[in-house]
């Protein structure tokens, strides 16, 4: 019945409206407090900003780098408000956590010319996993009154067996637009893509987690970015021109009849 | 901490009438699974049936006169429970919130006037060459004609489902110019590995020539469908505006270099770049 139960959870938030995650999510808890712990990491929520005071950097929140009410920054490894006994990555992953942050950083800053990331590693058996997270709010322009926000939630399991390592990544991004104009009044395009993808890469080199992490990553947000262009601004709006025949119905009709013709001519014409 | 009942059933009620257009079933069984108390889940589902609908304005066949009538608030019996006007024959009939038709049963009867009726036809001519699945219900109240038009597209086998709805209220139809208020809310939802919905609502306000029957209501519903064939084209010009601009300036399709990031020499060009004091 447990699984069923999630299984319905994780459906009905796949239905809410994306624009109130938190609220739906908190309600959903309250209303079958035994999912707590699975909606938690099942459910991706908006990423929230924090500042490390002593770096003097951002980061981001997220349910990996939380022990009880604490976070901990990926820059000083240290939990806020302060947490003596918080979970911490072990001495070798934490080498490879501060490498990871400096790498998506730079990648960051490539792809993204601003925004905030921050990548948060834990031990698991027979290897670790790492969450990288990156967050970026869109400027907005007088003329262009257009509020766009982009999360990248990309969480890796790396499966070590010798030489190479097996990578198992579940990526989700969550995209806002919003804007208010004479024209079309208020739109609001909001929502979330999942994709995942395995792969098995050697682990020789120095370095080659995160070579390998940051190629598939890599792959993986072109896909998404490309996903989430067609969906938000081809699909929906497929969607309303397929409730409302701008050309009206006969005109619809008409010009799919004719490519009806065109292709029945292109097919005889095939068979001669 | 244990919820209380009522905050139980406000949750739940706010859960089913957050459903996507053609999706209620679906969050209801969702919920009803996750709940694990059909008792309460009934509670709070047999008034969001029916408030999802009028929300909806879904549409109804009566069977019997072969056409469809919205479901509105605005023509919802004062008197009688469930039962809607079809200002068409002028007839209130029973409708089924649950079931999503009409039972059969016929109450009370108001006549339609006039000039109802020649916005009605001129409208559903519209209707039908513009929206492949609407329906357009025309009410008339003390000097004021309510236009409802509602349309949808359901395809769950290629997980999208939509609806376009309008409400236009022509007021004072007794002076020489009447007021035309409109509103109309578009919503979208696809979810084929995800979950994106777009919501789309405009306002307008706009004066109307009242002449005789035929050209007020020609004046009515030319209005009505000029300023829709705008949203909609205003609308495609926004997506392609939103696509250009702001999407691309939250995430460049490859690096400025025109080239993938190279991760085996990122911590080495990184090292290097600190160390010449440069900026990444």
């Amino acid at each position: 019945m447990g699984d069923d139960q999630l299984d319905c959870a994780l459906d009905l938030m796949r239905r809410m409206p994306p624009t109130n995650i938190e609220d739906n999510l908190a309600g959903l808890i309250d209303l079958v407090p035994d999912l707590t712990e699975d909606l938690l990491s099942a459910v991706d929520q908006p990423l929230k900003v924090s500042h490390d005071k002593e770096f003097g950097r951002d980061y981001l929140l997220c349910d990996y780098n939380r022990d009880g009410d604490s976070y901990r920054s990926p820059w000083s490894n240290k939990y806020d408000p302060k947490l003596p006994d918080g979970a911490l990555p072990s001495k070798k992953l934490r080498e490879i956590e501060v490498q990871a942050n400096e790498a998506f950083d730079v990648y960051r800053d490539l792809y993204y010319e601003g925004g905030v990331s921050s990548v948060y590693c834990w031990d698991i058996d027979d290897g670790f996993a790492a969450c990288v997270l990156i967050k970026k709010v869109g400027e907005q322009h007088e003329k262009r009154p257009i509020q766009g926000v982009w999360d990248s939630i990309h969480v890796v399991e790396v499966n070590e067996k010798g030489k190479t390592a097996n990578y198992k990544l579940t990526s989700t991004v969550m995209l806002s637009m919003t804007t208010e104009n004479k024209d079309t009044g208020s739109v609001n395009l909001c929502g979330s893509l999942t994709r995942q993808s395995e792969t098995d890469f050697p682990v020789t080199e120095e370095n080659a987690h995160i070579v390998n992490m940051g190629k598939i990553i890599e792959d993986m947000e072109q896909k998404l970015r490309n996903a989430l262009e067609i969906i938000y601004f081809g699909k929906t709006h497929d969607i309303v021109n397929e409730i409302r025949a701008i050309k009206g119905v006969e005109e619809a009709q008409r010009r799919k009849q004719s490519q009806m013709n065109i292709v029945s001519t292109i097919m005889e014409d095939k068979q001669r | 901490m244990e919820l209380t009942e009522e905050e139980k059933l406000r949750i739940l009620s706010h859960f089913l009438l957050s459903s996507p257009p053609g999706e209620f079933s679906e969050v209801l069984t969702d919920v009803r699974v996750c709940l694990q108390d059909d008792d309460l889940l009934n509670q709070a589902a047999l008034p969001c049936f029916k408030q999802f609908n009028h929300d909806q304005m879904i549409e109804a066949e009566l069977t019997d006169l072969g056409y469809n009538v919205l479901i509105t608030d605005y023509g919802e019996s004062e008197t009688d429970f469930n039962y809607y006007l079809d200002p068409r024959s002028g007839k209130y009939f029973e409708f089924d919130h649950l079931e999503k038709r009409f039972t059969g049963n016929i109450g009370k009867i108001q006549k339609s006037s006039d000039i109802r009726d020649a916005i009605d036809f001129e409208l559903n001519d519209y209707c039908i060459s513009y929206y492949p699945q609407g329906t357009v219900t025309v009410y008339e109240k003390p000097d004021k004609i309510i236009i409802c038009i509602s349309a949808f597209r359901f395809s769950p086998d290629n997980f999208w489902n939509g609806r376009w709805r309008s409400i236009w209220q022509l007021e004072g139809i007794s002076k020489s110019k009447a007021t035309l208020n409109g509103f109309l809310k578009v919503e979208c939802h696809y979810y084929e590995d995800g979950n994106v919905q777009s919501t789309i609502e405009k306002q307008y306000t706009q004066e109307i020539d009242m002449g005789d029957q035929k050209s007020t209501a020609t004046n009515v519903v030319q209005a009505i469908k000029e300023l829709e064939q705008k949203f909609q084209q205003s609308l495609e010009e926004q997506y392609q505006i939103m696509g250009d601009t702001t999407f691309k300036s939250l995430r460049r399709k490859l690096p400025i270099t025109g080239t993938k990031v190279e991760f085996a020499n990122i911590l080495a060009y990184r090292v290097t770049s600190e160390m010449s004091g440069d900026q990444i």
